[in-house]
């Protein structure tokens, strides 16, 4: 359930006429109508997962999608991993993640061959911070192989530092994310590892007659997670001894930084395949201790372990509280837990709809975001089977699923909002990565789904923008050039909105990094308060909506650009 | 430890049954090494035994062609001693007499059904196999055989050959409910739950002595997982308007209803059970996940508790305890009851880590015979016998394979690992006698048939003990 914000007496004085314009001014009509502009904005990306009659397991665990702006020209560029193939020599040869420059007129240029990006091994997932505070972000890649550090050169082109960092795992990791856990200014780095495989070792699965599927994972090993302190000169240390995190192995998939409790320090969750799930909790400069059980967030409401793939955090109830939700293999659910604020979680799975809406489908990327600019957090969800024989050994599901959007109805529920989402939403595929992020500037998210084996999505949100907005990007001096982990507060009317800066999340990939905030009808908004990682906070009022407010810390609003026209 | 004289019933395998079975079929279209039986969990050959011992309950239930009738008062005989034995617990000695009863009168079919049945349950599947084949091509419309054969074909693992059996059981006998019912049954096991609705709503169409409360409960059960809530809840309705006192169907439409976010009616029905049922765990089980999730500490840890003092090693319940503690603010408490879960939780991970690795291996082995890759075969049983000594099944199926390909002194070896482990006694020795005699090591032979016959506590018989 919402609970209201606490409303000061002049604050609600100043701003009382806004709320009473909200109640005059309807929010848009309709629903949200995607359309599916891949093709015809030049994103042309087909994941290649190298699938085989051996069923290696990575062959249907990967492609992630990362939305970020490489080239800092304010328009958010798209970057897909690919896989490989453990079979056939020239894909896996030449793994290659694709990247695609927005050239900010409805078109993306591929700029991969420049870019001089390349996953070593089978690759898997992205995310993207600036590692070394010097305005231009990097690109961690994850594989099954050795993980690569790309230092963004700032002309187009990435260098790999990997050796260099001393951040190159060679293992299998899925996600990864950026945070600074001890609020050095310097973004740190986890890294969610999931099994002990070797490929000229592959474990057989499947049944007496022969008939192969993909392993559960628990054919093989357990990896732990990595945690890498950056040392601010390039470097990186393996700190997960010490942080504490290495104490459980896991098959470890989505990760997200999020400071669940709100001390200031961030916080880690991990979302584990078939095992307990981790809730990291930071006592402070970055020695975390695993809470998930006591908090209620490690396993399912029934108290059996789920398959966690993805993971998000948001607060969906705008208590101030980041809320959480995991997704999970068909007849599970995916979990949604809420904040409750003491340090524990409910598990509202059920109450809040989704349970229902979830049961019939394996999830993968997922994120917690405002789709129609009405203020509060929906979901969005990609789906996709494991077995591309599961009428063989699970017909209960099927390999290609439809991807979801649940709209949150602003009173502790989600609604199956599909049917409104368009064709786009019509069509099944193996979905894995979901970023979002608003690619065209016009105000509203949009999504990159990134498919096994197939054809990505680039789906252009046609609607959202009918409501107003307010799109804000922060960039530290002290803090992290990023603004990874800075939370932002935006009143609006009655409605107070809290966002966290997350540099990786979902599924082996991240949204874009700048905060979005639906307005619904408002046309400005009272309070923006930035509360920085390492403790600062500085606070605006009175901003226009349909802007893209740039803040520098301690500069104060450095840049004011309106939406572009469009879509 | 087994004590020489005193009489004891034969030791089935604590850790598993033989994992790999030669399944060299005469009609099989593969070669002798292709086709390997695996038998996944140690419960599995009692499934068979109790699926063979139905299909025979349920012969004189179901049309015959062939009565089992007996050719001669000689043959009547020799099927009688071959019965005893295999009630006695001692298939192999059953299997002679038996045979002389086959060979009297080749269509008997009771004779070889008691044969197919002594094969089986002595470990000797192909043959096992070919008397119920035998069996049916005589009396093609006895449901029984069908289900007996493909009893043996699933509790061997071999899951497509069982779904062939009784598809041919549908097709030649469509009147029988117990072949519809099996073959949904082997559906919803194999995780083809959508496959199982067709038979299972053709079982409730037929007469027969299948429980329709059961089937209508299944059917529930499966719309339930496909979140078909509507079928699922005319099914449970059907089914107890059949059988109202059925706890398994008011459990399946609890959890139905708490999937399909209805909880005041998973309740009622959880609290119907409860009355009628006072110590059924899965209610109070259900009833604390859902008074949790209706945020009724107080009432969630009580109803946990008990399902707690009813199984202490109930994990989820445990856990729910200890959520409805933290909830409540006992989090010490809370927090012994968690890590009391975390305990359980981490053991059964290691068991299914565990079994998923054995079953990895014996299905890496099986699909490098199929490729005709022997030695690979041998070396990665080897592997999973070094990743998992315990595991006697990987032993098994190790000498089996060392034993098909000729290399009879490293099964030798095999085998008096496993004694040397205390695996499988006493069959092992029988094993280590056969094997022995195939060496040409007669004084080894002997000492390992002394050992097995002390062990079973029966003297040798001639003929009909250890050959």
């Amino acid at each position: 359930m919402r609970r209201e914000p606490g409303c000061r007496s002049l604050t609600c004085a100043v701003f009382g006429f806004v709320s009473i314009a909200a109640l005059l001014v309807q929010p848009a009509a309709g629903g949200q109508r995607f359309t599916d502009i891949a093709e015809s904005s030049g994103i042309v990306f087909e994941h290649r997962n190298g699938a085989s009659p051996e069923k290696f397991l990575p062959e249907t665990m990967s492609a992630g999608a990362l939305i970020f702006d490489y080239d800092n020209d304010g328009w958010q560029d798209v970057l897909f991993t690919q896989g490989g193939s453990f079979m056939d020599t020239t894909p896996a040869a030449n793994p290659r993640p694709s990247l695609y420059r927005n050239l900010g007129d409805g078109s993306f240029e591929n700029t991969t061959e420049k870019s001089g990006l390349r996953h070593s091994g089978y690759g898997m997932g992205a995310c993207s911070a600036d590692v070394d505070n010097d305005g231009w972000p990097d690109i961690y890649l994850t594989s099954v192989g050795e993980n690569r550090l790309f230092r963004n050169s700032g002309r187009g082109s990435f260098i790999d530092v990997t050796v260099m960092a001393g951040a190159g795992f060679d293992g299998w990791s899925a996600s990864c994310a950026f945070g600074d856990i001890d609020n050095d200014g310097n973004v740190d780095l986890y890294v969610s590892n999931y099994v002990d495989f070797d490929a000229s070792d592959n474990r057989f699965c499947g049944d007496n007659e022969g008939v192969r599927r993909y392993c559960h994972p628990n054919a093989f090993d357990a990896l732990p997670d990595i945690l890498y302190r950056n040392n601010g000169d390039g470097t990186f240390d393996d700190f997960s001894r010490d942080a504490g995190i290495a104490t459980a192995s896991a098959y470890g998939l989505g990760v997200v930084f999020t400071d669940y409790d709100n001390d200031g320090w961030i916080d880690i969750y991990v979302a584990n395949d078939s095992m307990t799930n981790f809730l990291f909790h930071n006592q402070g400069h970055g020695i975390f201790t695993d809470i998930a059980l006591l908090a209620g967030v490690s396993v399912g409401g029934d108290g059996l372990p789920q398959a966690g793939m993805g993971t998000d955090s948001g607060d969906i109830d705008g208590d101030g509280m980041p809320d959480l939700i995991v997704t999970n293999l068909d007849r599970e659910t995916h979990s949604v837990y809420r904040n409750l604020g003491d340090g524990l979680f409910s598990d509202i799975t059920f109450p809040s709809g989704v349970g229902r809406a979830t049961l019939p489908f394996v999830g993968f990327g997922v994120s917690f975001l405002d789709l129609d600019n009405d203020g509060d957090l929906d979901i969005a969800i990609a789906n996709g089977g494991i077995f591309d024989n599961a009428d063989r050994f699970r017909d209960t599901t099927t390999y290609r699923q439809p991807n979801l959007i649940l709209r949150n109805d602003d009173d502790g529920k989600f609604e199956d909002a599909v049917e409104e989402a368009g064709a786009a939403f019509d069509i099944r595929k193996v979905s894995r990565g979901l970023a979002a992020g608003d690619i065209d500037n016009d105000g509203d998210l949009d999504l990159v789904v990134s498919n096994n084996g197939e054809r990505a999505d680039v789906l252009r949100n046609d609607r959202g923008h009918q409501n107003n907005s307010l799109v804000v990007r922060v960039v530290g001096t002290t803090s992290n050039a990023s603004g990874i982990g800075t939370r932002l507060v935006l009143r609006v009317g009655d409605r107070t909105m809290y966002r966290e800066i997350k540099g990786g999340s979902g599924y082996l990939g991240q949204n874009d990094l700048r905060a979005h905030f639906g307005m619904s009808a408002f046309g400005r908004a009272e309070l923006l308060e930035i509360h920085w990682p390492g403790g600062t906070t500085e606070a605006f009022d009175d901003l226009p909506s349909n802007r893209v407010l740039t803040f520098v810390q301690g500069r104060g609003m450095t840049d004011s650009q309106p939406y572009a026209s469009g879509n | 430890m087994e004590t020489a004289g005193r009489k004891t019933p034969r030791e089935p395998l604590r850790t598993a049954p033989p994992m790999i079975l030669m399944c060299c079929r005469p009609n099989a279209s593969v070669l002798c090494f292709g086709v390997i039986a695996l038998l996944a969990v140690s419960a599995l050959p009692e499934v068979a035994v109790a699926a063979i011992q139905t299909a025979d309950a349920n012969t004189g239930a179901e049309p015959t062609t062939g009565p089992a009738t007996l050719s001669n008062d000689s043959g009547a005989l020799q099927i009688e001693r071959g019965r005893v034995l295999i009630e006695a617990g001692e298939p192999l000695r059953a299997i002679p007499y038996l045979q002389t009863a086959v060979n009297l009168d080749g269509g008997d079919i009771e004779a070889r059904r008691l044969l197919g049945l002594a094969y089986f349950r002595d470990g000797q599947l192909n043959q096992a196999i070919e008397q119920y084949e035998v069996a049916i091509g005589i009396a093609p419309t006895d449901a029984g055989l069908y289900l007996a054969l493909a009893g043996i074909f699933s509790a061997s693992g071999l899951t497509a050959e069982a779904e062939t059996t009784l598809l041919g059981a549908v097709d030649a006998v469509p009147g029988s409910q117990r072949v519809h019912y099996e073959l949904g049954d082997l559906y919803t096991r194999t995780g083809r739950m959508a496959h199982a609705i067709e038979p299972f709503r053709t079982v409730t169409g037929l007469n027969g002595e299948v429980p329709l409360d059961v089937v209508y409960q299944r059917l529930g059960n499966i719309h339930t997982v496909l979140a078909g809530f509507d079928e699922a809840l005319e099914m449970y309705r059907r089914s107890l308007e059949i059988n109202p006192d059925s706890i398994p169907t008011r459990l399946g439409l609890a959890h139905m209803y708490s999937r399909s976010n209805r909880p005041r009616e998973a309740m009622a029905e959880l609290r119907a059970i409860e009355q009628r049922q006072p110590n059924v765990i899965a209610v109070h089980y259900r009833l604390a996940e859902l008074l949790l999730r209706e945020e009724r500490f107080v009432d969630a840890e009580r109803a946990a508790s008990r399902a707690v003092e009813l199984d202490p090693n109930h994990m989820q319940s445990r856990y729910l305890r200890g959520m409805a503690l933290a909830r409540m603010g006992q989090h010490d408490e809370a927090g012994a009851e968690l890590e009391r879960y975390r305990r359980l939780e981490t053991a059964a991970q290691a068991r299914d880590r565990r079994a998923a690795e054995v079953a990895s291996f014996n299905g890496g082995a099986v699909q490098k015979l199929r490729e005709g890759r022997t030695g690979e075969a041998i070396e990665l049983l080897r592997r999973g016998i070094l990743a998992q000594p315990a595991v006697a099944s990987l032993r098994l199926s190790l000498v089996l394979v060392l034993t098909q390909t000729n290399r009879l002194q490293e099964a030798a070896e095999a085998l008096e690992a496993m004694i040397d482990l205390g695996m499988g006694v006493p069959d092992t020795h029988r094993r280590l006698a056969l094997l022995h005699d195939r060496l040409g090591n007669p004084e080894t032979a002997e000492r390992h048939r002394q050992a097995y016959a002390e062990a079973t506590a029966v003297a040798p018989d001639s003929g009909a003990s250890v050959q």
